[in-house]
């Protein structure tokens, strides 16, 4: 055979060997992947001394040793450089000794050299994961964070802490449930959770969400519907209210301002004892949300799924969640107090002037609106004037609350009370014909007359009474927010020059004149 | 000459091994979960996944103006493998190719490419963490898969999560 023609067969043999070893190797573990690649690369040196001679096998083994060093590392190396030594001594037949420290040499060399080098790459690997970790969770932090400070909405808040503690883009636990402090700082309340009840609908839910592609602003949007939160774990969280005190885990992670992780269940601890019954976990982590120093609540998070155990690093790494939270919360929570003050009447506590407007605007009927007719009632204390002359300011404080009071009990849900200015009051009735305002208004009336108020004995009847006028978008005459307001004006101050103490009513007023 | 044939030849067996072990790498993983899909029922196109875990290393959705107007096509995919040698599928990367520079923009860990189908079959101790790697490494590599990592990516760069 001409040298080129074994040239040739020579080549052939290394590729055919290479794509058979790669063929078969990966499908099998990896310690036999790296024995096939190894077991090919000595065969293809034997196949070189079969087809040329043994006279180079003592140069061609070192491909075997240096690939068992670099599959195998220092060890490999090491029991290569001998198994090579044996199969040259007994290939020659003859014993030379001085090659085995040199085998040694080449898979020490080899062997290290790979050590070195998977070792540089395993570190490389752990300094990208955590670079990648730290930049997933900053990632989360600056979306939430941007998001929180879009919105002073607590539902819209909640449903962003929710989604960005659960969701994979998050921090991926697999169910997380808030609690917010009473008013009164002495209880938590649970008020919303995101999560399966169970793990067999935990995956169902999973699958859902993959199956319909999801993404996070649906999951936003569908977090309280019932194809992905179970009903039943927000039912039973919106039942909880846990006392606060030191002495359950609530108390403890909120007094020490630290996230508490619960792995086992303490009998003596009641709120625990209670957790674990209620959403069968035996294990979760209690974050406390706590802005300037105030409690505002409790993210209480678990791996009721997938079982994985939550960690200090875990915790460590919700708390600037946690912390933003907590103070997008409060925000948000002295905003809506401060929106209630700024529409009520401080006195009264009934809504004012400026909550009449946007409650009108927002049932005026108007053409196509399809809303039903909107009544309005507005009436006065009669001869208050002549009360406060009599009794004193402070008094007729008293009152207009205790006025107050009655006209908020004569009413049904859906009806508007607010105080108009002075002694005068409003009632905004939504779908409610003049026929049953006038009903309304009677009773508001009578509920006065029967009513006891302090001072009034000083009233020109003995007793205290109002007189009032009412109007409906039903009347044709009635066409604009102005022009009801207006018809019932008319209303009651012909009520006043009737002898008051009465209801009258716009169309009323009209065939009157 | 001698001397010479088995240098050639050992960098051919060695060039020939490292180039081909990526490709039947692949085909190794796609026969294997062909091979456990039709044991437990289910074919490996139709599992449904999800890449939330997505890691992003640029703002969602950017302000930066040449990221802002790449088109889909200027996004490019490519797999992360560990070695030439013993190659494992470590996860895929998304870069911006401009004017000959390259941007990283995110980065997907096949440990974070999760199947739900899969979860189940490991809770209920059908398939090992092993087997979850490899079905999930083939779904990844599929066409399909990687055309809708790369939509998916181009959507948040634009859109953004919220």
């Amino acid at each position: 055979m001409s040298k080129l023609k074994t040239f040739i067969l020579y080549i052939i043999l290394a590729v055919v060997l290479s794509q058979t070893a790669n063929l078969l190797r990966f499908r099998v573990s990896v310690l036999m992947n790296k024995l096939m690649i190894t077991a090919a690369s000595l065969i293809l040196v034997q196949a070189f001394t079969f087809i040329f001679g043994s006279d180079h096998l003592k140069w061609t083994i070192l491909l075997f040793i240096g690939i068992a060093g670099y599959s195998f590392n220092l060890k490999g190396g090491l029991a290569a450089a001998v198994l090579g030594f044996l199969i040259i001594s007994l290939q020659t037949g003859s014993v030379e000794l001085f090659l085995l420290p040199v085998y040694l040499l080449v898979g020490a060399g080899a062997g290290y050299a790979a050590h070195y080098l998977n070792h540089q790459k395993r570190d490389l690997h752990q300094w990208m994961n955590m670079l990648m970790k730290q930049s997933k969770h900053l990632q989360v932090f600056r979306e939430v964070s941007t998001t929180m400070q879009s919105t002073l909405q607590q539902d819209l808040l909640l449903k962003v802490i929710l989604t960005s503690v659960t969701a994979g883009h998050g921090l991926g636990f697999n169910r997380a449930m808030i609690f917010l402090s009473s008013s009164d700082l002495q209880s938590l309340k649970g008020v919303v959770g995101v999560g399966p009840m169970d793990v067999k609908r935990g995956y169902e839910v999973w699958e859902k969400i993959s199956e319909d592609r999801l993404k996070l602003r649906d999951l936003i949007e569908h977090n309280f519907d019932s194809n992905f939160t179970d009903p039943e774990l927000n039912s039973i969280l919106q039942s909880l209210d846990i006392p606060f005190t030191e002495h359950n885990v609530f108390g403890q992670a909120l007094s020490s301002q630290k996230p508490v992780i619960v792995n086992k269940i303490d009998r003596n601890d009641d709120s625990q004892v209670l957790i674990h019954e209620l959403f069968q976990t035996d294990e979760f982590a209690v974050i406390p949300l706590i802005n300037q120093g105030k409690n505002i609540g409790i993210l209480l998070i678990d791996n009721i799924v997938n079982k994985r155990p939550i960690t200090l690093s875990d915790t460590e790494n919700i708390l600037p969640l946690a912390n933003q939270a907590a103070i997008a919360l409060d925000h948000a929570s002295l905003y809506e107090r401060i929106e209630e003050m700024a529409l009520r009447d401080g006195l009264t506590g009934l809504l004012n002037q400026r909550a009449f407007q946007n409650v009108l605007n927002e049932h005026f009927p108007f053409e196509g609106s399809g809303r039903g007719p909107l009544s309005l009632v507005i009436f006065d204390i009669d001869f208050f004037k002549v009360f406060n002359d009599k009794n004193g300011h402070l008094l007729g404080n008293e009152v207009l609350m205790k006025l107050a009071r009655v006209i908020e009990e004569s009413l049904r849900p859906g009806h508007f009370s607010f105080r108009f200015g002075g002694e005068e009051f409003v009632v905004l009735l939504p779908d409610t014909c003049l026929e049953g305002a006038g009903d309304i208004a009677e009773a508001i009336r009578w509920n006065v007359e029967k009513a006891s108020f302090p001072g009034e004995e000083t009233q020109p009847n003995g007793f205290l009474t109002v007189s009032m006028g009412t109007a409906c978008t039903d009347h044709p005459d009635v066409t604009n927010k102005n022009e009801l307001i207006d018809a019932a004006d008319k209303a009651l101050y012909k009520a006043k020059n009737a002898g008051r103490n009465i209801v009258v009513s716009y169309k009323e007023f009209v065939g009157i004149d | 000459m001698i001397e010479l044939t088995f240098i050639i030849g050992s960098l051919v067996f060695l060039a020939a091994s490292a180039l081909t072990s990526r490709p039947l790498y692949n085909y190794s993983m796609k026969n294997y979960s062909k091979r456990v899909s039709s044991k437990y029922g289910f074919s490996v196109s139709d599992l449904h996944y999800s890449y939330d875990q997505m890691i992003y290393f640029i703002s969602l959705p950017t302000t930066l103006p040449y990221v802002r107007s790449a088109t889909k096509e200027d996004l490019i995919i490519e797999q992360d493998y560990s070695s030439f040698f013993y190659p494992s599928l470590k996860g895929i990367r998304i870069s911006l190719k401009q004017d000959g520079k390259s941007l990283n923009l995110a980065y997907l860990p096949i440990g974070n490419f999760r199947l739900p189908h899969l979860d189940k079959l490991q809770q209920e101790g059908r398939i090992d963490e092993e087997a979850y790697l490899k079905i999930s490494t083939t779904k990844l590599l599929q066409a399909g898969t990687l055309q809708e990592v790369r939509e998916e990516v181009y959507k948040q760069l634009q859109v953004g999560r919220y």
